[in-house]
């Protein structure tokens, strides 16, 4: 079924609205069946950059393309792209049958056909024997799962969604990446997804593009955005991590590093990657611990170091060590490698 | 259970208040008497067979119910194009449009009459039907902004974007996506539209000296004589009136009730 999928190109895609710039100079290539989401905080161009791309906008400057089809100037029923929309956005007078259906009916796709492709999709996404009910008559998950169904179903090359399950309860969340991951390999379609929620970002995307102020401040894979932050924000905004800024050298000694580089601003530190165990860690410091708290399958402390800087550090509960007690003074440490250095 | 009395007398009051004048008019209709009192002293249908072979009668009923069905119609077609057309203006020319829409509902039905009337003795439109259809249009258009549009600020505006992505074009998405979710709002809104002008006496009486609407007939007739054949069609079209108007609200709520739960 990977038959017409298609890239994606922004090319110097700018939009303004008055003096506000919502998109700043925004290029992106995405390739054939990637799987890509724009990540940010709200405002930060992302939905603006989707809303160009389905053509529910058009930018002030510069070109999209959908495989070699300049599209900025066509309206949204010229794109056949599909799209799966936050607050569902299935027709309430339809059936769940009739919603599906009508991307095909759309392309005049004849009647024998239409029955086969809805009945088909809606057994993907696990709602074979649906067809006849309202989308009233549906919960939240399974409403989310009629709209993928009929985002698919024509086959686009190109599937858009925009915070698709920020309406959805976590659990349902958790349920419904799946299904999209699922999707996504049987189809081989090109997938452009919009959200603010880092943790979807990283279980579902081939490649992030995280997004601040209208730009793109990195371009990456989940890992390596994980694990090499070029930026502060980045580092701050993918996972959590404890930042040690440079600032006159004494956060830094007090982790028990030397001075940096010049050009760093400030190191990252995953609270994951500290621990109390002597054996592999290079670098080791002293701290006071200020809080113990219980995470499940993490215990998370709060050190305060010699220089003031506080840090989190998450440690897996089957640690051997016994817990430390509040304000005792303890010796944990982290790998050289682990530290990874921020140079804005 | 106290402090439940005073609310369900005050209700019963209010009840009584609002039906008083059915209660006196429906017995009467029923009168075999020949002048208009209460109660009646004998029993028949006499006046509702004065009031079906009566011409005259007749000729005004037909009259204001198709000037109510035309007005209308126009009234709902122009409001729920009203609605549609101001979401797409920016806010301030929406509320100023708005406005100038419900007016017609603030403004009283004296001072329309009297505006229509100069009007139309200019362009020699008096006594038109055509006329009386147009200012009663006029009249019904803010029930129809206010319900199609309640309804209409319901609807998700990402419906109709979702119809242009899944490959309908701007016209066929407004009729496949945007106008089915309200037709039991505009369904609704005409019914609230006809008898605006079913019911309107004050302009219609301006409006139409020689061919009189229902109103006008009963005014006149009352003029000059008191019978009961107007307590006979009081009473017919309480029963109508009151089964299009639990009709109009049935549908209302129903719309309500779809948009809400999805």
């Amino acid at each position: 079924m990977n038959q017409g999928r298609a890239p994606v190109r922004f090319q110097n895609v700018s939009r303004s609205f008055g003096s506000v710039v919502a998109l700043d100079d925004f290029c992106l290539n995405i390739d054939a069946g990637e799987f890509i989401t724009l990540l940010g905080p709200s405002g930060s161009g992302k939905t603006t950059a989707l809303n160009i791309l389905a053509g529910f906008d058009r930018a002030t400057s510069g070109e999209v393309y959908i495989g070699e089809r300049a599209v900025g100037a066509l309206p949204p029923e010229k794109r056949n792209v599909g799209m799966v929309f936050q607050s569902f956005a299935l027709f309430p007078h339809m059936s769940v049958f009739e919603n599906v259906a009508f991307p095909l009916r759309m392309r005049r796709v004849p009647g024998p056909e239409i029955r086969q492709r809805v009945e088909r999709t809606l057994e993907m996404v696990q709602l074979a024997g649906y067809g006849p009910r309202r989308p009233a008559a549906l919960s939240g998950g399974q409403r989310q799962r009629v709209a993928l169904a009929r985002a698919v179903v024509a086959e686009p090359p190109v599937l858009l969604m925009d915070e698709s399950l920020s309406a959805l309860d976590l659990k349902l969340r958790e349920e419904l990446q799946e299904e999209i991951r699922r999707l996504h390999r049987e189809f081989g379609t090109t997938v452009v997804f919009v959200t603010h929620d880092q943790g979807e970002a990283l279980t579902l995307s081939d490649r992030i593009a995280l997004m601040d102020a209208g730009t793109i401040c990195q371009l990456d894979t989940p890992g390596a955005l994980y694990d090499k932050p070029a930026s502060r924000f980045v580092a701050d905004f993918i996972g959590r991590t404890n930042i040690v800024p440079m600032d006159d050298g004494s956060h830094v000694s007090a982790v028990g590093l030397d001075a940096a580089p010049d050009k760093v601003v400030a190191l990252s530190l995953r609270p994951e990657k500290l621990t109390r165990s002597p054996g592999p860690s290079d670098v080791r410091f002293d701290a006071t611990v200020q809080d113990v708290a219980f995470r499940g399958a993490t215990t998370e402390l709060r050190l305060c170091l010699a220089s003031g800087l506080l840090l989190r550090m998450s440690e897996p509960r089957s640690g051997a060590l016994p817990l430390p007690a509040r304000g005792e003074t303890i010796s944990a440490g982290f790998a050289r490698q682990d530290a990874t250095s921020l140079y804005e | 259970m106290k402090n439940r009395l005073l609310p369900t007398v005050l209700f019963a009051l209010g009840v009584l208040f609002l039906f008083f004048p059915i209660l006196i008019v429906a017995p009467m209709s029923f009168s075999g008497d020949r002048f208009l009192g209460f109660p009646p002293k004998s029993w028949g249908l006499i006046w509702y067979e004065a009031y079906f072979s009566d011409p005259v009668w007749l000729a005004a009923t037909w009259r204001s119910l198709r000037v109510a069905a035309v007005s209308a119609l126009i009234a709902t077609l122009a409001g729920t194009a009203a609605v549609v057309g101001l979401s797409r203006f920016s806010s301030r020319w929406r509320a100023g449009f708005t406005g100038l829409m419900l007016a017609p509902a603030i403004v009283p039905n004296v001072i329309i009459a009297l505006g229509i009337f100069m009007l139309a003795l200019r362009f020699g439109s008096t006594d038109s039907e055509v006329t009386l259809i147009f200012a009663h249009a006029a009249v019904g258009l803010p029930f129809v902004v206010m319900i199609v549009g309640a309804a209409y600020r319901q609807t998700d505006p990402t419906l109709e974007k979702a119809a242009r992505v899944f490959g309908a074009g701007p016209l066929r998405a407004f009729w496949t996506a945007t106008v089915p979710p309200l037709v039991p709002a505009i369904a609704a809104a005409f019914i609230f539209a006809f008898f605006v002008s079913f019911d309107e006496l004050v302009i219609a009486l301006f409006l139409m000296g020689g061919s009189e609407t229902l109103p006008v007939r009963i005014w006149n007739d009352l003029r000059f004589e008191i019978n009961p054949t107007i307590a006979a069609i009081s009473t017919f079209f309480v029963i109508v009136t009151a089964l299009a108007m639990g009709l109009a609200e049935f549908l209302r709520a129903r719309a309500t009730r779809r948009q809400g739960n999805n």
